[in-house]
């Protein structure tokens, strides 16, 4: 028998890091480079897409066994029996699987935004990017042969052959959080960069950073490219976390939650989206563990719908009382700065 | 041998007609406002639930449609007083308006969710009657067919008067036009935004009452149609009058009649069929960014949308 407070709070961390990778890469994107990303579950999406294709596709083949139907019950099962027996296979598959979302989702994000980054006005970006997140959507559910269409995938946790679920699952919660500090600490490092303050000059006045020689539809293009390759690292994160890859998780709303960690923590503070991310798990698996020990006792079953309802008055009330975040944005550290303040 | 293809060609045009009206009141507040109202589809959803609760007092089509018209109208109206004024006030760019009307959305849509689930209104009929009052070739004609359309010309007509010949429609397209300009030139801006967001509420109340009358009600209605009505007013050019009418119209043709031709020439599945308006999106947005505008428009509202809300 499980413990219910130990795995709620692996529950809880493991989501925390995930959300921080993809509002960090929001962060990155809007707070940082002012680049409206609406479709931010796109890219979070073909992530988990890709980690169903490759857990499902390559994974027997990587441990040397003829491949079944990767949809049938049977396939399943060889899945399963791989990742309990073969750990070397296992971890692999999960490598190779994070390293092509991250291509894919950057390529993807590239080549999406590839035209609307030409045109000045924000706003068509915004609109397609939103668009094609709702595209990517209902092809994948409507178009079996990627991840069986609306039926989803089933795929395991690659820390299967520890055994014990508590030690599985603890041990993918420790990978996640390691990947996730090391998405935080490169995108602080990134920020305070040359490069960082050129995207905070090019969301702050483009005519500015163009006079300056900037070529910014390259910055929006590599800021882009940078925001979906991280969001595609979150969505092989999740799949596997979830164990299961269905494209109907993939719906707008999800955009819109990473956008209210952001604004609620604070826009262009790392720290501050962290909170946020923190205070929007709290919110979803909250308002879940309640639902089901409600349910449990045989009570309501739209306490699930209180979730979005809270998150969107959050939403709200924030832009309405505090525009700039719960922890607003600071000022660059550089060399330069640290004379200025001594004198 | 061809029957299909009226069936289809009607259903186009039923469809195309609620589209144009649901797509005018968010292209007023696009243009008014300068938002683009993700909390339009809320607006929508009311309206049909409005439809079925006023048919368990009369079943009254009229009836129906007067009362979703003013009870939207008065809940866009709110919206814009609680939540949208006090943050342009508070110099909110427009991406924070966009925020907001989707946080909006989201709390109007969960909590009509919360009230419809436990009670059985999740997906419901008005207690309308449709009665079948004639028939071409196979294509059976019912009654609420004859509501629809006529509904929606009367209305476009009536709003094509308002902007085109009333002091208060010459009002709103200057503030659309120009805000500070028409400020100047002692425009209550104030006043004239009320006025667009109870019109577009409810344009956005009938439009919803009658695809309730016509089809069905449930939470999702407005949410469901609202990316086919953004896909027309892209089309339409934003802001554009006439070009939004063609708008709704293209989209409601491409998504029943040409999905029905590809299902039939090509085998593409009905599954695809939420692919259309997106595509449409994209296409426009890519091509020809400004729409329709230019090959029809004469009463163009606004030049082009700014990225930033002035104030």
């Amino acid at each position: 028998m499980p413990d219910p407070i130990f795995s709620a709070a692996v529950s809880f961390l493991s989501y925390f890091g995930i959300f921080s990778i993809l509002s960090l890469s929001l962060n990155l994107e809007y707070g940082f480079g002012g680049q409206p990303n609406f479709g931010k579950v796109a890219f979070y999406a073909t992530g988990a897409f890709v980690a169903g294709v490759v857990a499902s596709r390559l994974m027997p083949l990587i441990a040397g066994i003829a491949p079944l139907d990767p949809f049938s019950p049977e396939g399943t099962m060889q899945r399963v029996a791989i990742t309990q027996s073969n750990p070397y296979a296992a971890l692999l598959t999960f490598l190779i699987a994070l390293l092509l979302a991250a291509l894919i989702s950057g390529a993807f994000g590239y080549l999406v935004s590839y035209p609307a980054i030409r045109i000045r006005e924000e706003w068509f970006l915004a609109m397609v990017l939103l668009v094609t997140g709702e595209i990517l959507r209902v092809v994948v559910r409507s178009y079996p042969p990627i991840v069986n269409g609306y039926n989803g995938v089933l795929i395991p946790n690659p820390f299967r052959w520890l055994g014990d679920a508590d030690q599985v699952s603890l041990a993918y919660m420790v990978l996640i959080l390691v990947i996730a500090l090391g998405v935080y600490i490169y995108i602080n490092k990134l920020v305070n960069s040359p490069f960082g303050r050129l995207l905070k000059s090019m969301r702050d006045d483009q005519i500015a950073a163009t006079s300056l020689g900037k070529d910014l539809v390259k910055v929006r293009g590599q800021v882009l490219i940078l925001g979906s390759a991280l969001a595609g690292l979150a969505g092989v994160l999740y799949a596997y976390y979830s164990g299961y890859v269905n494209p109907d998780d993939f719906i707008p709303i999800r955009t819109f939650d990473v956008w209210v960690m952001v604004v609620l923590g604070g826009i262009a503070n790392n720290r501050g989206v962290l909170l946020g991310a923190a205070i929007m798990t709290a919110i979803d698996r909250g308002t879940q563990i309640l639902a089901i020990q409600l349910q449990t006792f045989g009570g309501i079953a739209e306490l699930n719908y209180l979730r979005y309802i809270i998150v969107g008055i959050l939403m709200l009330a924030i832009l309405m009382f505090r525009q700039k975040g719960i922890l607003p944005e600071k000022p660059v550290k550089t060399p330069a700065y640290e004379v200025v303040k001594v004198e | 041998m061809f029957d299909w293809l009226l069936g289809s060609v009607l259903r186009s045009i039923l469809i195309g007609s609620i589209y144009t009206l649901m797509a005018l009141g968010l292209t007023l507040t696009l243009g008014v406002v300068r938002l683009p109202n993700f909390a339009h589809a809320e607006l929508i959803t009311i309206g049909a639930y409005v439809a079925v609760l006023s048919s368990l007092i009369s079943s009254d089509i009229s009836f129906a449609l007067i009362l979703a018209f003013v009870i939207t109208a008065l809940v866009a109206f709110s919206c814009h007083r609680v939540v949208y004024r006090p943050l342009s006030n508070r110099g909110a760019t427009m991406y924070t308006l966009v925020l907001a009307s989707f946080a909006l959305g989201l709390v109007l849509r969960y909590i009509i969710l919360l009230w419809a689930s436990p009670t059985g209104y999740l997906q419901v009929r008005p207690l309308i009657p449709q009665q079948v009052v004639g028939l071409i070739g196979t294509t059976v004609i019912l009654n609420v067919f004859l509501w629809s359309l006529p509904t929606a010309f009367i209305l476009v007509l009536l709003l094509h008067l308002l902007l085109s010949r009333t002091k208060i429609g010459k009002m709103m397209r200057s503030v659309a036009n120009n805000i500070t300009l028409a400020q100047i030139t002692g425009i209550n801006v104030g006043k004239i935004q009320d006025i667009s967001w109870l019109l577009a509420g409810g344009l956005a109340g009938v439009a919803g009452a009658l695809w309730a009358i016509l089809y069905y009600a449930s939470p999702y209605v407005g949410w469901f149609a609202l990316l086919s009505v953004f896909a027309a007013v892209v089309l339409g050019g934003l802001t554009s009058f006439s070009g939004t009418i063609a708008g709704g119209f293209i989209v409601g043709l491409s998504e029943n009649l040409v999905m029905d031709v590809l299902n039939r020439s090509f085998g593409v599945e009905f599954t695809y069929k939420p692919v259309i308006p997106f595509a449409i999106i994209i296409l426009v947005l890519l091509v020809r960014p400004k729409g329709l505008v230019g090959l029809l428009s004469k009463t163009r509202i606004v030049s082009r949308v700014p990225s930033r809300v002035e104030v």
